[in-house]
């Protein structure tokens, strides 16, 4: 298999016969709600403007029929420090440009250049059909909640804020749900060191045998 | 005059009477108690603490506290390769790992573009659906044992381990297989594993005939369960409720039937149970027949067996190209997905893991609001979560 093969056909825009139905009249009447999506067969992605995050959770719960919560939850595209195993752990790293050193936007699925990307998903059950909602969000870290329109998401924002830092306006009780309440950071930024590797640094590939990758054209059949 | 006094004696006394009545009861109205169920409870499969407020008998407010178990996974992932997140995620939902693995491996073949050949599909379900039976068996004991039928667990222990003995002969481990391989799996099955599976599914069965005799049938099981914890459909689809808890709510939704999965459920013939009450009842009743169910999933799927490799043409070291997937299936608690993002790595930018007993304990606050105390315990154990699966 080459390296062409591998790739991904991921792009913005998938041609028609790919597109369910469902997706294009969804998107046509959600109209200019949505900012960028991307769809295949079983699958719809779409992003919105940070100021009407909320107004799409409504469209979609009270016009759409998308009544079933599934997740809520953000990413944080600085790159990985530990990527491909090396350590590239700057431990004093001030505010980071999030605009120069952030992954580039292809790996999003409907786009977007902010340093965190919010994320949820809801699901209309009668046809099990499922809408990704994404979000740039902005650099105040501050969003609307959705837990006037899913009461599901009340759990979902409380991780996502206590693991990213982003604040939800409007969330009744917004306190730690996993870790101690007086935990101080918030873990699943990239910047955020994982402990165990930095008390003890992680010994990488030094007692390993010579991997197979080294030769890109070798490949494996099992059976 | 004395006529008088008795009488106001006994008015005296009267109303001397109804103010230590009152007092009493003034005292009897009390502030309210604030009761700690766990984080070391039987009642909580793991160590979840439920902070109840109590007037009298009644729940006031229930907070539940989780996060004992919390692991890190989705932080860990990022510093693991993805055949060690295989690893990572078997102890996600502990009593059915192998479930855990597949939509993980299904999101990373969708990234890879690599599709597992048909016999790994097939071998993937049957495992798929013993892992299913593994969890709910425990589960239909379990139930029992926290009404106080003792005898049921101590049954399910004994005939689950039947199935672990299956799960643990193909993939050598009881509880953490570690099977699944980006496209494809492990290994083959075993000598005369099939023929094993088939009188193993016939044992699970007449355990669930036990169960309906033994719970089911009972009055005390029906009068302790029925009516308790009602979930209307909408409440429960809003929290984001998934597998048996949303059925046994009357809402028609598995993803093993509508979600177009290269995993061999589509060659079955075989039913999705629902019910219509939303108590407690209905969900252990719906459990009961997807026990039965997976039992004939098993069974057709060894007839029909497909023959051939088990592992498509991948490279020995997965590095993933770059892009974000989502792949969820239906697993025994209910939706189970992962988000995976790839920056072009040997470990993912990002995994986000959606297990389905986070959203079904979510609606306890709203649920446990106003029920009695001996409910709570009912409702817990008729929602069915694993900490594991819950805190991740």
């Amino acid at each position: 298999m080459s390296d062409d093969a591998l790739e991904v056909d991921q792009g913005a825009e998938v041609e028609g016969a790919d597109v369910d139905t469902r997706s294009k009249d969804l998107l046509g009447s959600l109209g200019d709600l949505v900012v960028e999506h991307s769809a295949s067969s079983a699958e719809l992605t779409v992003r919105v403007d940070a100021v009407r995050w909320s107004e799409i959770a409504h469209s979609l719960k009270e016009l759409h029929g998308f009544a079933y919560f599934s997740f809520l939850s953000a990413v944080d595209w600085l790159p990985n420090p530990e990527l491909n195993g090396e350590k590239t752990y700057d431990r004093d790293r001030k505010a980071v440009d999030a605009q120069e050193t952030i992954v580039d936007s292809t790996v999003r699925l409907a786009g977007g250049q902010a340093r965190f990307g919010l994320m949820a998903r809801v699901a209309r059950v009668a046809d099990n059909f499922a809408v990704t909602v994404t979000a740039d969000v902005p650099d105040d870290l501050r969003m609307p909640s959705w837990t006037g329109v899913y009461r599901g998401a009340n759990w979902h924002e409380r991780e996502t804020w206590e693991m990213f830092g982003i604040v939800f306006d409007g969330h009744p009780d917004l306190r730690h749900i996993y870790l101690p309440s007086e935990f101080e950071g918030f873990p699943l930024r990239k910047d955020y060191p994982l402990l165990a590797r930095v008390v003890r640094p992680w010994p990488g590939l030094v007692d390993m045998e010579e991997m197979p990758a080294a030769e890109p054209d070798e490949e494996v059949t099992a059976e | 005059m004395t006529q008088i006094q008795a009488h106001d004696r006994r008015a005296a006394a009267y109303i001397a009477a109804q103010a230590v009545d009152a007092r009493v009861n003034v005292e009897l109205v009390s502030e309210g108690m604030t009761l700690n169920l766990g984080p070391q409870h039987p009642a909580t499969h793991g160590t979840l603490r439920l902070v109840v407020h109590l007037d009298g008998e009644r729940v006031v407010w229930a907070d539940p506290v989780c996060g004992y178990m919390h692991r890190g996974y989705e932080k860990l992932t990022e510093v693991r390769t993805y055949p060690q997140i295989n690893t990572l995620v078997n102890r996600i939902d502990w009593l059915s790992s192998f479930c855990n693995e597949v939509p993980f491996v299904l999101a990373v073949e969708k990234l890879m573009n690599v599709e597992a050949p048909e016999r790994a599909q097939w071998i993937r379900t049957v495992l798929f659906e013993l892992g299913r039976i593994a969890n709910l068996m425990l589960f239909l004991g379990d139930m029992g044992v926290q009404l106080g039928a003792i005898t049921p667990v101590f049954y399910a222990f004994r005939d689950r381990e039947h199935v672990l003995n299956l799960i643990e002969s193909a993939t050598g481990g009881r509880f953490h297989p570690n099977y699944n391989r980006v496209g494809g799996v492990k290994e083959d099955l075993p000598l005369h594993w099939v023929k094993d599976t088939v009188v193993t599914m016939a044992k699970v069965r007449s355990f669930c005939d036990q169960m309906e005799d033994l719970l089911v049938g009972s009055e005390i099981f029906r009068a302790r369960t029925r009516g308790v914890g009602v979930i209307p459909a909408d409440v429960g689809l809003d929290y984001g409720l998934s597998g048996a808890n949303i059925r046994a709510s009357g809402v028609d939704w598995d993803l093993r039937r509508d979600e177009p999965s290269p995993l061999a459920w589509k060659h079955c013939d075989w039913k999705v149970v629902t019910a219509t009450e939303g108590d407690a009842f209905a969900r252990y009743w719906v459990r009961l027949q997807e026990v039965r169910e997976a039992t004939l999933i098993v069974e057709q799927l060894l007839q029909g067996l497909p023959s051939g490799s088990i592992q498509a043409k991948v490279r020995k070291i997965i590095k993933v190209p770059k892009g974000s997937a989502w792949a969820h299936t239906e697993n025994p608690l209910g939706e189970m997905g992962y988000y995976v993002v790839s920056n072009d790595g040997l470990e993912p930018h990002r995994v986000k893991i959606r297990s389905a007993s986070f959203n079904n304990i979510s609606i306890l606050p709203w649920l446990l609001k106003g029920v009695y105390v001996p409910d709570v315990i009912t409702i817990l154990a008729s929602l069915y979560f694993i900490l594991g699966d819950v805190d991740r």
